[in-house]
């Protein structure tokens, strides 16, 4: 088979500061065979999505590609036309279509979606504006659009983040390219919606012999829709190769550490992430040598003397390392012989936190008049206890509630109704004069990095911050003293001090998240998506550090999060929200293996294990439709319209949390 | 991580703090570098510190007293004695420009620093307060909105005159209204931030938020509108002046030195032109340096991508 | 959407409401005696208190203000001290002078600078960029009033090409009015054009850094096509919400083209009133300035909706 994409020695290039260029693509060979799903992985920064947005000329001055890009059908070296010529554009949307990151602006806010669709094939098709309109009905129609005829007309703002990912779909698929570019496609929208949408571009581009790209920060999408695998690293292809062969025998030492990286659903409860120390080079300051160097358990001297290059291994499994797959296996047994398990936390029976029936309703107004047209129920009922020392995990898709809760228990809003009782008092409606004393106890740690960290205050005084304001330290000798024990704590250098938050990397700024949650001694923690902004390589060094921080100094965590594997992995038990109310509660071994509620199951089943085998054996269940507006609510089971059990009696009656056993609460009528 | 070194304090606060004046040093080149980076900017800057000089040392190059008459030597043409000429009454025309200078400059500086002030302040106070304050700032804000700021000081002077002071504060009262509502939209974007979150849960009194996370972190934006605020407000100045109702004779302005020499413009070419001609320049000066300021301060407002 | 639109409408009759408030208690405050103004200061005792009454000054301020508010409502500003007219015998004399310039203006400059705004923004980083939009910063610092002496100058004094001043509507005498409005319209363009260039290229800008013009290159679609279909119409929008803002900036701007070229329009009739402390007139003009202006901007977010979906969709 031919290829029908190949790239040569690719390099793009921008400026930085002054005449330097940083390399942001550095010498990217890669092909794509018809019909072929691959997989394009890496971390942020690591150039897979210059590296496809190069292919089609997409990067502006005064970016630049140079090298070599070979389209079949097009005679030499594509990059050597101009970035708007004819050959170029018809490349672009006719043979190879692209469907990007952001479902909420990728698509002209002012053009209707149909027209959008259209164009493309228009341009490509040269067919006639009404042949289009039905042809671009009909794609709708394919991409699972119900009324289509109508939607033509709408505009993108119409419709949800995951309808537009569709609409992105059929606009680019219209066209009939030969090569479809997903670009983290799928990384804005919820698990069980990104299932949905790359379910349905694998099954287009099969029926229709499309070859697909999946550009992704994500190993689970690849080990399951990907057939063939390239990994990036600070502009370089570091390993590629068949699916199967690369999660079995991963050779090189990042592809090792990705995977050893990652937290699983069917993680082993005593399994302890093993992060990649460091952070990837700066791009304006590259070594002459392998860029992963300063990160490698495998590395050795000789490492230093060449950069190597792509070579293969086997028969399609290329490898950019100096040390042979000999040499590598002969010292992983000694390596990671050295993990250690995860520490061993003690769980006492002790209620430290117990939520009641808590409701936040928040009212809708219409009109000039401000009329009170409805409420919206955030949070709908939710009861839970907390054990100290414990991890109670809380999990749910966008608009399930989650959130909400979190500002509730930190009493940043004040809840519609319900108790929240902390070591014997309710504080759920206390007055912000009377929370003060509990301030110190319950802490929190945001999901962003940059926003939770005040530019202008140096990294000590926000880490200080609540040691003032609850007056906890005495003297200025003592402050100090605390504020670097706080440091040592976290991993950081107390040096650091003086620091702006600016100076320190995104991991870095985590941890002074974290040491400021600590710096008032709390009982528990509220862990607001901690690490869903962050690489996986650094996703690990905090999860491990929230696991020995509660280990060490016995704190609760009520940890917050959309990502099933995480929570599954940091958790002791774990409450799944929908719709403002809890589904079910269950230890959080008892999750994976043995799930309740439909819901549950449906949203296990969408979230995929980044080891292809035992992925493919999974049970997988399909989830029909989307997650109802906020407004929409039915006055029965949250979930009975997307439920293929529901009965008429879910419809009418709203099911409450049961027990069902081993410590498992389910709230469906299936258990009654 | 084996970053955990322990070093003796003492010793390593002095040198954090060097450490800290250093970073400072290299913050404030890294400001001037992105500020002149255009070369336009420097001729701005250049022309803002020569009119600024002249305000300042204005005794020193006046040629005469800019308000005596000397008797019958009315609209003299340039001379070594009279650079500029001289005006309708006989006045020494460079003097009265060299002191003008001052006028537009004090005026159009302190007026923009009291609006600035004034409007930072309850743009926090609506943005903080939210609710009836909110409502009420802002309704007022769009009436303003709705009063063009020339028809509206006119007004005021006919109320309060036209001494230097009252056209400060009547000024001042028509640039309130933008600064509050830049203010405004920049604590509410600041306040959205979960670093005012995570005070706030810290149990941090909302008044030191405003003061110590809210305000440091408006503090660009706001400089950035009142550099580019003070050439508008000499505009308006002159242009008050210039028809009529501005600060009041015999102060010189060059506003009014344009408003009289017109009548001259046949004549008497140069009497209005030069002071034209100064307007214009100090204004351009001005709004040039604002530019280098904006560029310096907010990359994101500057025109390139 | 007629929610929105509704609830702009009320907004905007609240403002005139606010804007009522602040001129009749600013012009209140005046340091002028309103009987011996109307009357002339050689009235007696007895006549004054006849005025006294008559002008409703025995009441109280609040229940004035409803008197007055009433009569404005139905066109009743009083008398003009200084004309001893009424006032809106005055005022519409004028006002259709200085709507013309403005609107005239408006009409000029809006495509002119649209249009230029888009060449700079296209061509960014390019010579023309770079020269237009300099220019534009210029005429954008300088004083109108600046530029109207200059041009006078030239084209007056120098070339002598056109008449010194006065003012003919177009109706009256069209070839007269056209030499005398020349100037006057470009000097109140120029500044109108730097302005809505200097809008208009930054607001295409921003539209060019869009996600969706990514997305239309990924289409393969024209580079021209592209700025056409997909940057201008989205980065002109904004531009419509300028209008409002710029009729009154060109009211008043205006009063300084009125003031150098002697044409009896509002702004000219607003500066006699304020070197007069004509306070009837003062009212009735901010009143009608900041009506002309409101519905400016009411006009304004019409045309928005119609223009962007995203409004009448919320």
């Amino acid at each position: 088979m031919s290829n029908l994409v190949e790239t040569k020695n690719l390099v793009t290039t921008f400026p930085y500061d002054g005449k330097k260029r940083i390399r942001a693509v550095d010498g990217v060979s890669l092909n794509l065979k018809q019909g072929e799903i691959v997989g394009l992985v890496g971390e942020s920064g690591s150039g897979k999505s210059v590296t496809v947005m190069s292919i089609l000329q997409l990067i502006l001055p005064p970016g630049k590609i140079s090298g070599e890009v070979n389209i079949e059908g097009i005679k030499g070296n594509i990059l050597d036309y101009g970035m708007f010529s004819d050959e170029v554009r018809s490349t672009r949307g006719g043979k190879i279509g692209m469907i990007f990151q952001e479902p909420m602006t990728s698509l002209n806010p002012i053009l209707t979606v149909g027209y959008q669709i259209q164009e493309n094939i228009m341009t490509h098709l040269g067919l006639k504006e009404s042949e289009a309109k039905q042809k671009a009905i009909e794609m709708m129609k394919r991409v699972g659009i119900a009324n289509a005829e109508q939607r033509f007309e709408q505009y993108p703002m119409q419709f949800s983040g995951g309808m537009r990912q569709r609409i992105m779909i059929a606009m680019v698929l219209a066209a009939k390219p030969d090569v479809l570019i997903a670009d983290e496609a799928t990384t804005a929208l919820d698990v069980t919606t990104q299932a949905q949408i790359l379910e349905l571009i694998r099954d287009l581009a099969k029926k229709e012999n499309v070859t697909v790209v999946i550009v992704t920060h994500n190993l689970g999408l690849i080990a399951r829709y990907a057939d063939r695998i390239y990994v990036m690293y600070s502009g370089h292809i570091v390993e590629s190769g068949e699916k199967f062969e690369m999660f079995e025998r991963p050779a090189h030492p990042y592809t090792r550490g990705l995977l050893n990286a990652v937290p699983r659903l069917d993680d082993d409860k005593t399994r302890r992430l093993v992060p990649i120390e460091g952070l990837p080079p700066n791009p304006a300051n590259m070594p002459p040598y392998c860029k992963f160097f300063d990160r490698c358990l495998y590395r050795e001297d000789r490492c230093k003397e060449r950069m190597c290059e792509l070579e293969p291994i086997s028969e399609n499994h290329f490898v950019r390392c100096c040390l042979s797959v000999e040499e590598l296996d002969k010292k992983r047994d000694q390596i990671e012989g050295q993990f250690k398990s995860a520490p061993v936390k003690t769980i006492s029976g002790e209620v430290c936190l117990e939520v009641r029936d808590l409701k936040m309703h928040f009212p809708v107004y219409r009109g000039i008049m401000k009329k009170h047209v409805g409420d919206v129920h955030a949070v709908d009922g939710v009861s839970f206890k907390v054990y100290t020392g414990e991890t109670l995990g809380i999990v749910g898709e966008s608009g399930c509630g989650k959130s909400t809760l979190a500002k509730c228990i930190m009493r940043a809003t004040k809840p519609t109704a319900g108790e929240i009782i902390y070591k014997g008092t309710d504080m759920a409606l206390l007055k912000d004069r009377a929370l003060k004393p509990f301030r110190s106890k319950i802490t929190m740690i945001f999901q962003d990095p940059f926003s939770s960290l005040d530019p202008r205050q140096t990294a000590g005084s926000i880490v200080g911050e609540p040691l003032k304001i609850n007056k906890i330290t005495k003297t200025r000798e003592e402050y100090n003293d605390r504020v670097d024990e706080l440091f040592r704590l976290v991993g950081l250098d107390p040096e650091y001090r003086s620091r702006l938050p600016r100076e320190f990397s995104g991991g870095q700024r985590q941890r002074l998240g974290i040491a400021r949650a600590l710096a008032s001694s709390p009982d528990v923690i509220i862990c607001d998506e901690p690490v869903s902004a962050l690489d996986v390589s650094i996703q690990a060094q905090i999860i491990n550090l929230l696991e020995e921080l509660q280990a060490k100094l016995q704190i609760t965590y009520l940890f917050i999060a959309h990502d099933l594997s995480v929570v599954k992995h940091i958790s002791d038990r774990i409450i799944v929200m929908y719709l403002g109310t809890v589904v079910e509660e269950s230890p959080a071994e008892l999750l994976y293996s043995n799930p309740q509620h439909p819901y549950t199951k449906a949203l296990l089943s969408a979230v995929p294990i980044s080891d292809p085998k035992v992925d493919a054996q999974r049970e997988r269940i399909k989830l029909i439709g989307e997650i109802p507006s906020v407004m929409a609510r039915s006055a029965g089971c949250p979930f009975c319209e997307r439920c293929q059990y529901a009965s008429e009696r879910c419809r009418t009656e709203k099911p409450k949390l049961k027990d069902c056993g081993n410590g498992q609460l389910v709230a469906c009528f299936l258990y009654d | 991580m084996n970053m955990n070194k322990i070093t003796p304090s003492s010793d390593a606060d002095v040198l954090k703090r060097a450490k800290r004046r250093e970073q400072k040093k290299r913050d404030i080149r890294r400001f001037f570098r992105v500020m002149f980076s255009r070369k336009i900017v420097v001729v701005g800057a250049a022309g803002t510190l020569f009119f600024v000089l002249v305000a300042i040392f204005a005794p020193l190059i006046a040629t005469h007293d800019p308000n005596y008459i000397q008797n019958g030597k009315n609209l003299l043409d340039p001379s070594a004695q009279f650079l500029f000429g001289t005006d309708m009454y006989g006045r020494d025309l460079f003097s009265r420009i060299v002191y003008g200078t001052r006028v537009s400059l004090l005026t159009g500086v302190l007026s923009t620093l009291l609006a600035t002030l004034i409007g930072t302040f309850l743009g926090m106070l609506a943005a903080y307060l939210g609710g009836v304050v909110d409502m009420v700032l802002m309704r007022i804000c769009e009436m303003m909105r709705a009063i063009p700021q020339l028809v509206i000081s006119m007004t005021l002077i006919a109320a309060f005159g036209g001494s230097m002071m009252s056209m400060v504060i009547i000024l001042c009262f028509g640039g309130i209204w933008n600064s509050l509502r830049m203010m405004r939209a920049s604590a509410l974007s600041v306040m959205s931030n979960d670093y005012v979150l995570a005070a706030k849960l810290s149990g941090e009194p909302m008044l030191k938020i405003l003061y110590k996370h809210i305000l440091p972190n408006s503090v660009s934006p706001i400089i950035v509108s009142a550099s580019q605020s003070v050439g508008f407000t000499i505009l308006m100045e002159s242009g008050l002046s210039f028809l009529g109702v501005g600060i009041k004779v015999p102060t010189a302005s060059w506003g009014s030195i344009i408003n009289e020499a017109r009548v001259y413009l046949i004549t008497n070419p140069l009497y209005a032109l030069i002071p034209c001609a100064c307007l214009a320049v100090l204004i351009i000066s001005l709004n040039l340096l604002g530019d280098g300021i904006r560029d310096a301060l907010d990359p994101t407002l500057r025109g390139e991508s | 959407m007629t929610r929105y639109l509704l609830n702009r409408l009320g907004q905007t009759i609240l403002i005139m409401i606010l804007v009522s408030f602040l001129t009749f208690f600013l012009v209140s405050i005046m340091p002028r005696d309103p009987v011996y103004a109307l009357y002339g200061s050689t009235i007696d005792q007895e006549q004054y208190e006849i005025g006294y009454k008559e002008l409703n000054l025995d009441k109280p301020i609040i229940q004035r203000y409803f008197i007055w508010a009433n009569k404005a409502l139905h066109g009743d500003f009083g008398i003009s001290y200084k004309y001893s007219t009424p006032v809106t015998k005055v005022i519409s004399d004028k006002i259709g002078v200085t709507l013309y310039l403005s609107i005239f203006s408006m009409i000029i400059s809006m495509p002119i600078g649209i249009l230029l705004g888009i060449i700079t923004a296209v061509k960014r980083g390019k010579w023309q960029d770079t020269v237009l939009t300099l220019l534009a910063n210029i005429t954008a610092s300088i004083p109108s009033f600046v530029i109207a002496v200059v041009l006078m100058w030239v084209f007056v004094i120098k070339l002598k090409l056109l008449p010194t001043s006065g003012f003919t509507l177009p109706w009256v005498d069209f070839g007269k009015s056209m030499k005398q409005g020349v100037l006057p319209l470009v000097c109140l363009s120029l500044v109108g054009i730097a302005g809505t260039c200097r809008q208009t290229r930054s607001s295409m800008l921003e539209a060019i850094r869009q996600d969706y013009v990514r997305t239309a290159r990924s289409k393969g679609l024209k580079e021209g096509f592209i700025i056409y279909k997909h940057v201008m119409r989205n980065g002109l929008v904004p531009i419509i919400t300028l209008i409002g803002g710029s009729l009154g900036n060109l009211i008043a701007g205006s009063a300084f083209i009125e003031n150098v070229f002697g044409i009896p329009g509002m702004g000219n009739l607003l500066v006699n009133s304020v070197n007069n402390v004509d306070i009837p007139v003062m009212q009735a003009s901010v009143m009608l300035t900041a009506l002309v202006v409101s519905v400016a901007y009411l006009v304004t977010d019409f045309l928005y909706v119609a223009v962007d979906p995203r409004i009448s969709l919320r």
